[in-house]
């Protein structure tokens, strides 16, 4: 069992959160909506898992469940009022919207402990190792170092976040109101005089962006057990982005293979550590000279799938 | 009685300068009326205020003696009036299939639950707009395109049919057709003037603007004249094409405006 | 004193307008956001620290250099990120966006590289002078930095206004399909539009330097997101909405540091977008196209 390296259990645990923020993101494009808000709602539920297990004792599922309908109610109220606006103009505001929620997290002491931070939030982990131990059962039967243990079940649950969250929104995308967001993407007018309440779908698609970024901002903080608004910066925001654009933004499977691949992507780089980030960005520039609707597209979607007609529902 | 459709001093105005004024007139159930006039004329102008696009700045619109004027345009399409544009616009990389599954929203009810979970109730309701599909490409005769290719990639005559299919897919009562044979000859035109006639005898009440003259006379059981974003003159296609108003509306256009 | 908080957020406001400037400029001809521009105009900095600090050569020096190279990276930009995505199909406005970010990432690991995360001393030989008038007292630096504020976008305006390349790149910036049919080069008019903006941002960056006293290298990425709030809330593409917001975003960040908490000053700019766009989404100076919002 030596191949289980908790440092690369901790990589793909990494690349699982990115891929439901990659999702996030997605969802709200599938509208033709540019948020770069998604950093700030990630700080949202992050926040509220943390505090609520840290001071109150809330068990992990609620607090997660809790943060990410937080994150999604302020999604609904910030949603609305960007009705008004579109493209560069959303997309800058939203990313104000990130910013001045950090200001607030840097300057709301009492409850955020400011720029530190909150520390000692419970480990998924290690509490699910903690209630295998009461429940009689020792890693070291499966021939488990505790480490290996803890890296691994924090993988597996975040693995069945990410499957869970891609599966639902890829169904979405196939029925009604997943027709509705396509249309309301290619042209808003005629979507809403073919009787699609665009408004509805336009907030609803913002919020269940904003809810998915709460919900992996909750697990980020049971991952790393320690969140600051150091986490949430525009840097995040940028970088949610880019897994969309670079992955492909036309179908849900191109933001979760951009957050996987740019996550690995500078580990894989390790050797070359002091040079990545340049390398990163020189990607970038290429990506978009090159293969501006990103990696995946539903061109390359149909060459991979045989059967020439998909089998619905 | 008041008719399917009654527009009482309709008036429309952008940044001061006004599009529509005082345009009153009925149709009734059953009718295809032919809004005609040179362009520039407000007849767009006059499909968008109906639809809510751009809401009316003055008068009401009712749709069976209700207001309708004031509603957003999605529930205006679900109240029955359906549209179509003067210049084409599907969802240009959506498959064929689905502009009209689209076109079908406001008759279903399916949300983000019951389609996620794939429910009974949501597969049959899916089922049925598959099927109301199949039968309305076939109506527009599009039953020989492949559904799944891009709304984009039809040639122009078929993308016109396929506008008009999504707008048949919310069943409307009323459906507005914006120059449904702008730029076809006349062997598509002739094909365009049946598929109008296909959907009248469907029970579907048509309020019709066509640059064409011959097919707007063939078509239509009455027409209204615009000029200038006023209503010149009502009537029969006989009498309209004798009305001494109209024949000056064109001429005159006709000296500053050779498209016209 | 209110007096020296007016100054001290003019000679700020005025900064800002400069970095917006550079902003506006390449969002006016291309609509596209350059979120490279503010590490062009760290580089700008970091060139005239070399030139003052280690080198010892007088201020006008540094601004020739930093205007330099500035305006080289400008022409790279614009070569190799901006150029090969023009008029290409699939190439929405993400694509520019997220190559110009691309830039940003590249140019700021190149200067942490270089310069590493700490600070910069930036010594100008003048930074100590200062005037009493009455109880006021005015820094020479601050008069400096005004004046050249001044003179940079009084020049700009007037080159907008009057000549030959101005009007042609108002003309691009209005329509660039026009503008090529009445025989603009526009390939070299966005090229020097591009290199314009990027060398403003250069003497901003100096400017920011004799302001500060010191530099490093996170100044491009807090610079560069005033300077977007600042073009959102004068109006996108609006000359006179960037010189306008950039004053009044130095005054009232000047004011709510001097009069009230520290804490969030740097989230006032994004504030103040987020409630100018829902009183008037087009921006304080910006043009109303309702179809564009579309």
């Amino acid at each position: 069992m030596e191949w289980l390296n908790p440092y690369h259990l901790q990589v793909a645990s990494f690349m699982l959160i990115n891929a439901i923020l990659g999702v996030s993101i997605f969802i709200t494009l599938s509208t033709g909506q540019l948020s770069l808000g998604n950093a700030g709602f990630m700080s949202i539920g992050a926040y509220a898992a943390a505090l609520l297990s840290t001071q109150h004792q809330v068990p992990i599922p609620v607090g997660i469940l809790a943060g990410s309908l937080l994150a999604g109610a302020v999604g609904i109220l910030v949603g609305i009022p960007s009705l008004r606006l579109s493209g560069v103009y959303l997309a800058i505001a939203t990313l104000g919207f990130g910013e001045v929620l950090r200001a607030v997290l840097i300057n709301w002491e009492s409850l955020t402990g400011g720029a530190v931070g909150v520390a000692a939030i419970p480990q998924m982990g290690r509490v699910i190792l903690s209630m295998a131990r009461d429940g009689g059962f020792s890693p070291e039967s499966i021939g488990l170092r505790n480490n290996q243990f803890i890296s691994l079940s924090v993988f597996l649950v975040l693995l069945l976040c990410t499957l869970l969250s891609a599966a639902f929104f890829l169904r979405l995308s196939r029925t009604r109101v997943g027709r509705a967001y396509t249309a309301i993407k290619l042209d808003e007018s005629a979507a809403e005089a073919a009787g699609i309440p665009v408004t509805y779908y336009k907030v609803l698609a913002f919020s269940q962006g904003a809810l998915l970024s709460g919900f992996a901002g909750a697990l980020f903080a049971h991952t790393t057990s320690f969140v600051s608004p150091g986490d949430f910066t525009y840097h995040r925001a940028v970088e949610i982005l880019v897994f969309a654009v670079f992955g492909g933004s036309e179908h849900l499977l191109g933001p979760v293979f951009g957050a996987a691949f740019l996550t690995l992507l500078p580990e894989a780089l390790r050797a070359i550590s002091e040079y990545r980030y340049i390398l990163y960005g020189i990607l970038l520039v290429l990506m978009m000279v090159f293969r501006p609707q990103g990696v995946i597209d539903p061109a390359l979607l149909r060459r991979f799938r045989r059967s020439p007609k998909e089998t619905a529902a | 009685m008041s008719g399917l459709l009654s527009l009482h001093e309709i008036g429309k105005t952008f940044g001061g300068l006004s599009a529509l004024s005082g345009i009153s007139f009925e149709v009734r159930q059953g009718e295809i009326v032919g809004v005609i006039g040179p362009n520039g004329a407000g007849k767009t102008t006059l499909f968008n205020v109906i639809t809510a696009l751009f809401p009316p700045t003055g008068g009401e619109v009712r749709c069976d003696g209700k207001r309708i004027s004031g509603l957003p345009p999605h529930a205006i399409a679900k109240r029955g009036i359906s549209r179509t544009f003067q210049n084409i616009r599907l969802f240009s990389t959506m498959s064929v299939e689905e502009n009209v599954m689209v076109g079908r929203h406001c008759r279903s009810g399916a949300g983000v639950w019951r389609g996620v979970l794939r429910t009974r109730g949501q597969r049959r309701e899916e089922r049925g707009i598959r099927g109301k599909t199949r039968e309305l490409l076939e109506l527009v005769g599009l039953s020989d395109a492949d559904p799944e290719r891009t709304a984009g990639s039809l040639p122009y005559g078929h993308q016109r049919r396929l506008e008009i299919a999504r707008a048949l897919a919310a069943e409307p009562r009323l459906l507005l057709l914006d120059e449904p044979a702008a730029g076809m000859n006349d062997a598509e035109t002739q094909e365009m003037f049946l598929l109008i006639k296909r959907i009248q005898s469907l029970g579907v009440t048509i309020l019709l603007i066509e640059h064409d003259m011959s097919l707007v006379m063939k078509a239509c059981d009455r027409l209204v004249v615009f000029n200038f974003g006023r209503m010149i003159a009502e009537g029969a296609p006989a009498a309209i094409r004798d009305d001494p108003r109209v024949i000056e509306a064109y001429l005159g256009a006709a000296e500053g405006d050779d498209d016209a | 004193m209110f007096l020296e908080q007016l100054i001290n957020g003019v000679t700020l406001g005025s900064i800002y307008a400069i970095v917006a400037l550079g902003y506006t400029l390449v969002f006016g001809v291309l609509d596209i956001i350059n979120m490279a521009h503010g590490e062009i105009f760290m580089f700008g900095a970091f060139v005239g620290m070399l030139i003052v600090s280690k080198a010892g050569a007088p201020l006008p020096v540094a601004f020739l250099g930093a205007v330099v190279v500035t305006a080289a990276m400008g022409l790279l930009l614009e070569r190799f990120a901006l150029r090969p995505l023009r008029g290409r199909p699939g190439a929405s406005h993400l694509a520019s966006l997220i190559s110009t970010i691309g830039v940003s990432i590249l140019l700021e690991n190149i200067a942490h590289k270089i310069f590493g995360s700490g600070n910069h001393l930036f010594e100008t030989s003048f930074a100590e002078i200062r005037f009493e008038v009455g109880p006021v007292t005015i820094y020479l630096v601050q008069v400096v930095i005004l004046l050249i504020s001044l003179l940079l976008m009084t020049g700009l305006a007037l080159w907008l206004a009057r000549t030959r390349a101005g009007k042609a790149l108002r003309a691009t910036a209005e329509n660039l399909e026009t503008a090529g049919l009445l025989g603009v080069d526009t390939n070299r008019m966005i090229t020097a539009t591009v290199v314009i903006a990027s060398a403003m941002g250069g003497v901003a960056g100096v400017l920011v330097g004799m302001a500060f006293n010191y530099i490093n290298n996170q100044i491009g990425l807090s610079m560069g997101l005033k300077g977007l709030a600042i073009i959102i809330f004068g109006g996108m593409g609006s000359v006179y909405g960037a010189m306008a917001g950039g004053l009044i975003l130095g005054l009232s960040e000047t004011f709510v540091v001097a009069y009230g908490s520290s804490g969030y000053r740097d989230a006032i700019a994004f504030v103040a977008i987020i409630v100018i766009l829902l009183i008037k989404p087009q921006g304080l100076f910006g043009q109303a196209h309702a179809e564009a919002r579309r």
